[in-house]
């Protein structure tokens, strides 16, 4: 009997077999903390920013940084500081986030502004901290109506709506679309957190941070640190290592002040409504802004309440149109309107930019 | 026996890396995406359908046949003929005919008429216009009053653009027939055509615009304005149109159905101008709520009428038919 297990010990060690079963066997178990070793300290938060108004380059930028996110990181902070801008590349954006927040935990970092495409672009986030001061929300879309332009004895077309694209009424559907496709998509990720009806919502106003918090349009105060803790627990990191991902030789435009003074960009412009100014093309420019785009300087006509506007001369506007430096020139959207009284027969001056004089439009109801 | 020894350092090794790497490629991050789906893109839901159109705005004939529909000019009334057309085009059909009033004593206007239609005026009626207009309704003439909320129209020029507020100018006439004009504009987030300003209205429950009109429209119908204003009695006024139950006034967080269009006997008051458009009056059930107009304005729901076939004039003097300058091609939709 003894000398039956003798033998087979000796076969065992004579083929090698025991040798590769004890490998195996160690092998797997060493296995984790191989893998555990090469991913030190504990895994990698990657930070994202969104800077300034959004454009195409913008967004194609983010796109790029996401996918250097997802392949480098366990997971993302995204930290926004921006009015919005286009909205197609606001959705484009808005994809980018959903893409990854698939395959890593996304959470976002408000700093100053995440208002209207900003606020798009994160909504996909697992959570969004915000400061008390930030500025949120604004879940709604702006355009200027096309021409209504008839072929004539000039111009000939193929087809009635070759010129206008269109009837005003066929545009405000449009409108009415891409409105409701950006509500969908909050409430595809917030649904279970709003406490805003979607009326609410598509009222398209801004909030503080705080209000953000309570009517959960964002889920907590924080800074970066503390996204970048969330961040990590989610993907369930201890000690992560951050990266932070942003293009040296980007250069920030910012649409809004608040914005602008916020950002930490380390190449950054303030523009104002230029970037938007309608040089030419006859098809609507949907665009994702919060209110605050608007100049205001009051003028009284007949000794009754003022008006809001915008600057009153064309000196003004050219001032601002060159300006290069941080200038103030916001009005709200509600305090355009509360200044229009029931009462007031008033006259005042836009500043000359067409998204200027689109804001000023959609804030008094001047729109039809 | 070294030999065996090494072998196992070399499986083991092995064996680690192999485990390893399978462990990172199965648990680790990829940045390869899979195929991504917005769920929040459903075309289904997010697509803004609009309300259909068609139809034309068709009373009986002849049932205004004799009448003179007068639509006051004089007040600075926001309106242009092509923008009216449908309604003046309808007025035809009924057999009544039409008369714009421009200068020219306004009494004497009124005394060939009706029936008056006042459109979105820049100017007050003054008090002499208002007691000929009370008078006018007195003696059972008609009276339609067309709105609009205070707005902001926006005009370009070389030193900027100009912002003017206009608002109509309805606060006595109004009220000297206890209706109440609103001046902010009613909107509404889900009940619309298009945007929140393009408010869809149903027929009230007390069907106050007619038998024949309130039957035509139907308890279902849909009338879209278009920066529309509230309107409402202070008398014994009832609801013709109102808005659903999640319209708003500007500038307010109070849901609730709005008066957005009100009769009081001989006065019918609408809060909108723009629904009774050619660019808009075959929206939705719009021309059935003109054809219902029409019908009001030359008494269809009394007795009543006489002869002459309808056409289009214009007075320059009071209350004469004379010039016949202006005739309104009312084509509808143009």
């Amino acid at each position: 009997m003894f000398s039956r297990a003798r033998r087979a010990w000796r076969f065992a060690v004579d083929s090698y077999v025991l040798f590769v079963v004890l490998g195996v066997v160690l092998g797997a178990a060493l296995a984790p903390i191989a893998v555990g070793l090469a991913s030190a300290p504990g895994g990698t938060v990657a930070v994202v920013y969104i800077d300034g108004s959004i454009t195409g380059a913008q967004a194609t930028s983010y796109s790029a940084q996401m996918e250097t996110a997802r392949a480098e990181a366990d997971a993302v902070v995204v930290v926004a500081n921006s009015g919005g801008g286009s909205a197609p590349a606001s959705e484009e954006m808005y994809m980018e986030t959903v893409r990854t927040a698939e395959q890593v935990p996304v959470v976002a970092a408000v700093d100053g502004v995440a208002a209207s495409g900003a606020y798009y672009a994160i909504a996909p986030a697992e959570s969004i901290y915000v400061k008390p001061s930030s500025t949120v929300g604004s879940v709604g879309v702006v355009a200027q109506a096309p021409p209504q332009i008839e072929p004539n004895d000039q111009i000939a077309t193929t087809g009635p709506n070759k010129l206008s694209g269109g009837d005003r009424r066929e545009f405000l559907h449009g409108l009415a679309t891409i409105q409701s496709a950006f509500l969908g998509a909050v409430y595809e990720h917030r649904a279970d957190r709003l406490a805003l009806e979607r009326d609410e919502l598509a009222d398209a106003a801004t909030y503080t941070g705080m209000a953000a918090v309570e009517n959960g349009l964002a889920d907590a105060v924080g800074d970066r640190e503390r996204a970048v803790d969330a961040a990590a627990a989610a993907a369930g990191i201890e000690n992560p290592s951050v990266k932070v991902i942003r293009p040296a030789d980007t250069r920030s435009t910012f649409l809004t002040q608040s914005a602008y003074l916020a950002s930490d960009a380390p190449s950054r412009e303030l523009t104002g409504v230029d970037v938007y100014r309608e040089e030419g093309g006859g098809l609507p420019t949907y665009l994702m802004v919060p209110a605050g785009v608007v100049d205001a300087e009051s003028s009284v006509v007949d000794g009754e309440a003022a008006v809001a506007a915008v600057n009153t001369t064309s000196e003004a506007s050219t001032e601002v149109a060159e300006a290069t430096e941080p200038s103030v020139h916001n009005d709200t959207r509600s305090s355009v309107r509360s200044r229009l009284g029931p009462d007031a027969r008033s006259v005042a001056s836009v500043g000359l930019t067409s998204a200027t004089n689109l804001a000023v439009a959609a804030a008094v109801g001047g729109d039809r | 026996m070294s030999l065996r020894r090494g072998l196992l350092v070399t499986v083991v090794v092995a064996a680690v890396i192999v485990v390893a790497a399978v462990g990172v490629s199965l648990g680790g991050s990829s940045s390869t995406p899979a195929n991504t789906t917005f769920e929040a893109f459903d075309t289904d839901d997010a697509v803004s359908e609009p309300l259909p159109r068609g139809g034309s705005v068709t009373p009986d004939p002849s049932i205004g046949t004799g009448d003179v529909v007068l639509i006051d000019d004089s007040n600075g009334n926001r309106f242009t003929r092509a923008d009216i057309g449908p309604l003046t085009e309808g007025i035809g059909r009924s057999g009544a005919r039409v008369q714009f009033h421009e200068t020219g004593e306004f009494e004497d206007a009124l005394a060939a008429a009706d029936a008056l239609v006042v459109v979105d005026p820049a100017t007050a009626y003054s008090k002499s216009e208002i007691d000929a207009i009370d008078a006018f309704v007195d003696d059972g003439g008609r009276l339609l009053i067309l709105a609009e909320p205070t707005r902001t129209s926006i005009s370009g020029g070389l030193l900027g653009a100009q912002l003017t507020a206009q608002e109509s100018e309805l606060t006595g006439l109004g009220s000297r027939f206890d209706v109440q004009f609103d001046t902010r504009y009613v909107y509404d987030q889900t009940q619309n055509d298009g945007t929140y300003q393009q408010v869809v209205a149903e027929p009230s429950d007390d069907g106050a615009l007619s038998d024949s009109g309130t039957a035509r429209l139907g308890a279902d119908a849909n009338v879209a304005f278009s920066v529309a204003s509230e309107v409402q009695s202070t008398g014994d006024g009832k609801p013709v149109l109102v808005s659903g139950e999640t319209a708003r006034t500007a500038g307010t967080d109070d849901p609730r159905r709005h008066t957005l269009a009100v009769r009081d006997g001989d006065v019918l008051a609408v809060g909108d101008t723009s629904f009774a458009t050619a660019g808009r009056y075959d929206v939705g059930d719009n021309e059935a709520f003109l054809t219902g107009i029409v019908e009001f304005l030359v008494g269809a729901d009394e007795a009543g009428t006489s002869s002459t076939t309808g056409d289009v004039t214009n007075t320059t003097t009071g209350g004469s038919n004379a010039t016949a300058n202006a005739t309104v091609n009312a084509t509808a939709g143009g």
